[in-house]
């Protein structure tokens, strides 16, 4: 567990949802510390998407409160906590496709004159890659793409879901070392995902939801120490 | 009060306002062919051009939500959330081309 003097710049806290009679979330809590990376790990229809959407008012949640700085939200909207700081990376698909890389950037300074479209550059190598609409772009090079558009945004908060998805081993490290950056600037981190190799490495609080709540396993270490997560979600890393 | 209602930056703008002229176009031109259908060709100048407030409000409020359908069917809600623009802000932004042209075409003289 975080320190007791570790105050969350984001929590979502205490989401119960239910999907018709099928409860997905019981008392779930997620937070996410400035200058670090926090992971949420858990098995394929546990809920961790489900937890960010709640949390993010892109999914009404039966219950639960969103707490972004010193700003509570009962009732969540993304366009609300975006404008607070937080940036949202969904699983799949952040760009229009009607729109190239470089339009998607210029929008980005518009609204936000403080982002550093220099670091979607860093992240994407190559820079021919700017005037592409995301439909032109491979599944990694979107990928990669989307989480420098993220970076480039400056957010105070980043939850980002799946970001190493349908990424090569080495782009994977490149994006993991890209979160570790941001954190290292300040931001707080809230990363899914299941290549669990590559986020432990960046990781310095590991979340494990299972059975639609959340344990909180403290750092790295502590998590590979924990006999269920090990046994019920890692097995063999 | 503070509505903190905000509209997209340059580029999404454009694209969502033509999004919403191409649809206030092919709504037009169906309530131009339903009339020609049903009332005839002497009727298309009087009837088609100046729909009148409530049909004209219809129609601006249908290409809104047509509009909003089809930013959440490209998934383009949470690239607009991120930059600050709720579904609102979407709403209202395309609602404007309709309510202008219908503006438009009533103050058109025949």
């Amino acid at each position: 567990m975080p320190g007791p003097r570790l105050t969350p710049r984001l929590a979502i806290e205490s989401v119960w949802k239910q999907f018709g009679r099928r409860p997905v979330l019981r008392n779930a809590s997620v937070w996410a510390y400035a200058g670090a990376v926090t992971a949420l790990f858990g098995r394929n229809g546990e809920g961790k998407s489900t937890l960010l959407r709640c949390g993010l008012g892109l999914l009404r949640a039966d219950v639960g409160v969103t707490i972004l700085g010193d700003r509570r939200h009962h009732r969540p909207s993304l366009a609300r906590l975006a404008r607070d700081g937080l940036f949202f990376l969904p699983d799949r698909d952040l760009f229009s496709p009607q729109l190239t890389v470089a339009a998607h950037v210029r929008g980005l300074v518009a609204r936000f004159p403080e982002a550093v479209p220099a670091r979607l550059a860093t992240l994407l190598r190559d820079p021919a890659l700017l005037g592409r609409h995301a439909w032109e772009l491979s599944g990694g090079e979107r990928r990669r793409a989307e989480v420098g558009y993220a970076g480039a945004r400056g957010p105070g908060v980043l939850v980002a879901d799946e970001p190493l998805r349908g990424l090569a081993p080495l782009d994977a490290q490149a994006v993991a070392g890209h979160l570790r950056t941001l954190a290292a600037e300040g931001c707080a981190v809230l990363v899914t995902g299941h290549e669990a190799r590559a986020l432990l490495d960046v990781a310095d609080h590991v979340v494990w939801m299972t059975g639609g709540t959340t344990h909180h396993l403290g750092t790295r270490d502590a998590a590979l120490a924990h006999d269920q997560f090990r046994s019920n979600y890692l097995r063999h890393i | 009060m503070r509505l903190g209602i905000r509209l997209p930056p340059a580029p999404f703008l454009g694209v969502l306002l033509r999004r919403a002229v191409v649809l206030w176009l092919l709504g037009r031109l169906m309530v131009a062919c339903f009339v020609l259908v049903y009332e005839g060709a002497e009727s298309l100048v009087n009837d088609a051009v100046c729909l009148g407030a409530p049909a004209s409000l219809a129609l601006s409020g249908l290409v809104a939500a047509l509009t909003l359908l089809d930013v959440l069917r490209r998934r383009e809600d949470i690239l607009l959330g991120n930059l600050g623009v709720s579904r609102t802000g979407i709403v209202l932004l395309a609602s404007l081309p309709p309510l202008a042209f219908e503006a438009l075409t009533c103050l058109a003289p025949v």
